[in-house]
């Protein structure tokens, strides 16, 4: 039986919190890779959930925005009801985070749904494309700040005025 | 006469690029696979998908729980009915509630006649990829008497909205019980005629025996799951190896086959159907009496917080994270889809095979594009 406390302490730079394995940015890595020798684990999805600053009454910042980004391991070693999770948080500014991919191939795809959805940069995999909305899509619709582009599909034509007039 | 020699040995042949989709019969729905072809053999291919993307995730933040259950329906089209059983898991596991026992079969039961609905639809399809039109009427026949099963249950026949929040939306009419006993009775009859129409014919075995074989640790590698990992012969079940709802009453296996090619695929499925065949005649006679629904109050708002859930769905693991902020709208919705996953092992196998193969291999992978888009 693995529990999250003792996968703790045997993962670099993890701790346990509210039922996932806490990590930093810099760790998660290592984090990663410890987990994958130990054996039994299937990286089944990679998630983030955006949440931005919250304000006081007079405007100013009494918590500033982060995101929280979720690597969910499917343990097949054991018969636990949960997934688990390992967790890394990351600031508004500069959400980057380095590439699974090396340790799972699956993570491939799920850091490009991250990225193209949610704008969580992933380095040392070259250029990232997105994978769901289309290619010259702007912006990462799944942050809250995200503003829908105004509907261009067809655009104002002066041609039938031009028409009534007797012109082309 | 000699055989035939190139006068000149400076020619070669060109490599070109074949867009297969999106719009193409055999990769069912709008999935584009960019094909690098030498000839009739793929070079490498790169999955294009996305057409389908509908902003679901989105959608969810800005209606209410009750409102979004609907919504789940249409991400895996083909086996509908199975689809909200995980998001209601992830909204039971947040607002604490307690699912009625009657509900919980009932859950059971839909959702294995949806699971053998979906399978018999890939088997269909997959034959249908060689031109074999026959076997295809078959499985759609037996498909048949299980949507009218569903519809007389739930009032539809595809975007089965039957399990709701707390439990399940209606009961079961009046002699509903002796009908699904007798269409699975029909249904194996008619699966044993497609078993030994196809699976022993020479073309097919010939088109799918020793292509794009999968190990097991390929599979995990690239997060395949579902019946695809179990072809390549791990035996991984979540309703075994972590059942939720009541699959831990039922005796039933969990079928693997060894090669993990795209016959294996292709039989594995019906294997599941018998032991989809097994749970469901468990069920049917052991269905308890009771309530169908929990009570749950009518606007949902579970204190704020995350679930994370998931299920067994006919293509692989479906995993939802719900997360709460407190109020009558999720504040985030992530869908882990299996067929999303499952595909990533397409530009990996490919190389090597020919285009005739390619379609074989794709079809028997079993994706669902509203799954993968999303």
């Amino acid at each position: 039986m693995r529990d999250i406390a003792t996968l703790a302490a045997s993962t670099p730079g993890a701790e346990p919190k509210e039922g996932a394995l806490a990590v930093p940015a810099s760790g998660l890595l290592a984090a990663l890779e410890a987990l994958k020798k130990q054996g039994g684990f299937l990286l089944l999805d990679i998630s983030a959930v955006d949440r931005p600053a919250t304000k006081g009454e007079d405007g100013s910042v009494t918590t500033a925005g982060f995101f929280e980004v979720s690597y969910r391991l499917l343990d097949f070693k054991q018969d636990s009801k949960e997934m688990l999770t390992v967790r890394v948080l990351l600031d508004h500014e500069t959400p980057t985070l380095p590439t699974a991919m090396g340790i799972w191939k699956a993570a491939d795809v799920l850091e490009r749904e991250v990225w193209d959805l949610m704008g969580i940069e992933f380095t040392g995999r070259g250029k990232m494309e997105r994978i769901l909305t289309r290619d010259d899509f702007e912006g990462h619709p799944l942050r809250k700040d995200f503003v829908p582009p105004k509907r261009d599909r067809f655009p104002e034509v002066s041609w039938g005025k031009k028409a009534a007039e007797g012109g082309q | 006469m000699g055989d035939y020699v190139a006068e000149d040995d400076r020619i070669e042949t060109q490599e070109f690029i074949l867009n297969l989709g999106p719009q193409h019969p055999s990769t069912h729905g709008v999935y584009r696979a960019r094909l690098v072809m030498d000839g009739e053999t793929v070079i490498s291919a790169e999955n294009k998908v996305g057409y389908l993307h509908r902003g679901m995730e989105k959608i969810a933040e800005g209606i209410t729980y009750a409102q979004f259950t609907p919504y789940t329906t249409r991400f895996d089209y083909v086996s509908g009915a199975l689809q909200p059983w995980a998001f209601c898991l992830a909204m039971e596991r947040l607002g604490g509630t307690v699912v009625p026992e009657r509900a919980e079969y009932l859950r059971v039961i839909i959702g294995e006649f949806q699971r053998i609905a979906s399978h018999l639809v890939m088997l269909g399809s997959m034959v249908l990829d060689f031109s074999a039109i026959t076997p295809w009427t078959y499985v759609f026949n037996a498909r048949e008497d299980i949507l009218d099963l569903l519809e007389a249950t739930t009032g539809s026949r595809l975007l089965v909205n039957y399990m709701v929040n707390g439990g399940v939306n209606n009961d079961l009419p009046e002699g509903w019980v002796p009908k699904a006993e007798a269409a699975l009775d029909s249904m194996l009859k008619r699966l044993d005629d497609f078993d030994r129409m196809v699976s022993g014919n020479e073309i097919f075995l010939g088109r799918t025996k020793g292509i794009a074989p999968v190990s097991a640790e390929e599979a995990i590698d690239y997060g395949v799951t579902g019946a695809n990992l179990r072809a390549s012969g791990f035996k991984f079940d979540l309703r075994k190896d972590s059942p939720y709802s009541v699959y831990d009453r039922f005796d039933f296996d969990v079928p693997t086959l060894p090669t993990g090619d795209s016959f294996d695929r292709y039989l594995i499925r019906i294997l599941e159907i018998r032991e989809s065949v097994r749970i469901l005649r468990q069920a049917l006679k052991t269905l308890p009496a009771g309530e169908i629904r929990a009570k749950v109050p009518k606007v949902f708002k579970p204190a704020a917080g995350e679930a994370y859930s998931a299920i067994e769905s006919a293509r692989g693991i479906m995993g939802y994270q719900v997360v709460s902020d407190g109020s009558a709208k999720p504040w985030r919705v992530h869908v882990r889809s299996p067929s999303f996953c499952n595909i990533g092992i397409i530009p990996a196998k490919a190389p090597g095979l020919s285009l005739q193969d390619f379609i074989a291999f794709i079809a028997s992978l079993d994706f669902v594009l509203g799954d993968i888009d999303r």
